[in-house]
């Protein structure tokens, strides 16, 4: 009964989490640009939520559309706004990053300031009951689940059937060879920072359905997330999926032998030994090393 | 006068951890998210072992390095083998284990209660309890750490160090490891955050988890950035600055929100110099 339970609330926390393995994962996976403020981009989307569906008294899954469409907004004033002015500066990879974890630490704080530090709930939707008993399965665990698995299939499809899909993976094997066949590698970053932030601030969302939105997890998330990349391995889709539902489950299953406060600790045990084994990722086609 | 000794005490402090910090992203481009936490190692053994045990400071200081150095080079040893992002995952992780840990493992670490009473600094029975002796011996310290860095640096080994920041390609043509290089300054990098962690504790007296936190790994983060990445000087400029700016923005009536908003300056700060100043005041080419 408790391994049922176990199962549901993994697979739940794990759509969280696949939706941002996606995006993180493809924007690891274009630009190589470590996207630390992705974790921004799930604060915001938990708290535009809650101003949709409480404040203005939206519908809760016409909030999500809203949501997913500003998400896109989000990605594409990160690209023109912090990273397209860098690239053009020649930045490093490390100055890419320390100024998205400055966008992350700026955002996430902006945040804090107009909503307050503590947890807003959802009051107005039913998603919080639950719809089965025994396992007790809430109705957002199941909007995550069934959310995730329509998300990731459009954004697969989006792949691997469309030109720009297309050209996001050319430029995922070959940033070089990409260019010389005429993709704009421009469009193809802005497309995925898009395409990533949408997932990202719907996953937002979801998870502040459940636990009330708060200004400072992002971080915790965005790393559960980046290490399901890596297990799973750059580039691959199936890797960031995969890896991010194993996480979401194994965190849970280790609450049968140990207290949920080392899940954390959990997961990083994991991610060392993976990595110790198979440092190209459970799922991945070729490795590729770049130093920070 | 007391007020102004403490703040340099802290800016003193905070200058060893951000010569470590700044040894390990300056000069082998490595960036841990874990510095708070590898510092909290240094303060909380120092701490267990001066309160619980009665230990004197040095033989609890020389623990501490060796504690702090161990859990630096934990995270490097798996995560480097593979490349920089993962090392940038793996510290991140590990700062969020250490805080679990010091939150949660009340036995040893106090919990959320943190270790109260501990005793002052002495030097081979020497206690040293005035303000202005305790920014002194702060001071020697700091001069023994930028001695030991300076040396490290002019070192065969630092001109490694050196070639592996210019060009890790051609160190590994010349028949050097760079991987085994970027080890060593992370031993060397958590051996220093552990002296910077147990003169935390003995002048605090009291910590918690709540001055190890990834705030903190940012704020210090902000002092290498701000001071200058890969330069031995800049690790005193940054923390002079921005502990000077905290503590003026402490006067303000900022009331509840003043955490929230010198958080986002210190994002600000950030985004501004990667835009404009990158190496940082007196940095080189980052």
């Amino acid at each position: 009964m408790l391994a049922l339970q176990f199962f549901f609330n993994g697979l739940s926390s794990g759509s969280i989490l696949v939706l941002l393995a996606i995006g993180f994962g493809l924007i690891l996976a274009t630009t190589g640009e470590f996207h630390m403020a992705h974790a921004a981009t799930f604060v915001i989307g938990g708290f535009l939520g809650w101003l949709f569906s409480e404040a203005v008294g939206l519908n809760i899954y016409l909030s999500m559309v809203v949501v997913l469409l500003l998400g896109g907004v989000i990605g594409f004033l990160f690209n023109e706004v912090l990273y397209e002015p860098l690239r053009r500066r020649k930045a490093s990879r490390l100055v890419i990053l320390l100024a998205s974890l400055g966008a992350l630490t700026l955002l996430e704080n902006v945040m804090a300031l107009i909503f307050g530090i503590n947890p807003l709930f959802f009051s107005k939707t039913a998603l919080n009951n639950a719809v089965m008993q025994q396992p007790t399965v809430a109705g957002i665990q199941i909007v995550m689940f069934v959310g995730m698995v329509v998300l990731a299939a459009i954004a697969y499809l989006f792949l691997y059937n469309m030109p720009m899909g297309r050209a996001i993976r050319a430029v995922i094997s070959s940033p070089f060879t990409s260019q010389v066949i005429g993709i704009e590698t421009k469009k193809v970053q802005r497309a995925v920072y898009v395409l990533a932030s949408a997932l990202g601030c719907v996953a937002g969302m979801m998870m502040s359905i459940q636990s009330g939105t708060s200004p400072y997890n992002g971080t915790l998330f965005l790393i559960n997330a980046a290490i399901a990349v890596l297990i799973g391995g750059i580039g691959s889709f199936w890797g960031a999926v995969v890896g991010a539902l194993l996480l979401g489950l194994i965190q849970q299953y280790s609450i049968l032998f140990f207290d949920t406060q080392w899940q954390t600790s959990i997961t990083l045990l994991i991610f060392i030994i993976i990595i110790l084994l198979r440092p190209s990722g459970l799922f991945s086609v070729q490795l590729r090393s770049k130093g920070v | 006068m007391n007020y102004i000794l403490g703040v340099l005490t802290l800016i003193l402090i905070y200058a060893i951890l951000s010569l470590s910090l700044n040894l390990l992203i300056g000069y082998s481009g490595i960036l841990s998210m874990a510095h708070a936490a590898v510092f909290g190692v240094g303060a909380y053994v120092t701490a267990i072992l001066m309160e619980r045990f009665g230990w004197s400071f040095i033989p609890a200081l020389l623990v501490a390095m060796v504690a702090a150095g161990l859990i630096s080079i934990a995270v490097a040893l798996p995560s480097l083998r593979v490349s920089g992002d993962f090392f940038v995952v793996a510290s991140f992780g590990t700062q969020f284990v250490l805080n679990d840990i010091y939150l949660n493992w009340s036995d040893v670490t106090g919990g959320a209660a943190g270790i109260p009473g501990i005793p002052p600094l002495d030097i081979f029975g020497w206690r040293i309890t005035g303000q202005f002796s305790f920014v002194i011996v702060t001071a020697i310290f700091v001069a023994l750490c930028y001695l030991a860095v300076r040396l490290l640096l002019r070192s065969p080994f630092g001109w490694n160090i050196e070639a592996v920041r210019q060009d890790e390609v051609a160190t590994m043509a010349s028949g050097r490891s760079p991987r085994n290089i970027k080890y060593m300054v992370s031993l060397v990098s958590g051996i220093l955050a552990g002296v910077g962690g147990a003169l935390f504790a003995v002048y605090m007296a009291y910590i918690d988890y709540s001055s190890f936190t990834l705030e903190m790994s940012i704020y210090f983060l902000t002092f290498v950035i701000l001071g200058g990445v890969g330069t031995i000087l800049g690790s005193f400029v940054g923390p002079l600055i921005l502990v000077t700016v905290t503590e003026l923005l402490t006067f303000l009536p900022l009331g509840s929100s003043a955490a929230i908003l010198q958080q986002m300056v210190y994002g600000l700060i950030l985004i501004l110099l990667m835009f404009f100043r990158p190496q940082g005041i007196l940095g080189r080419k980052l």
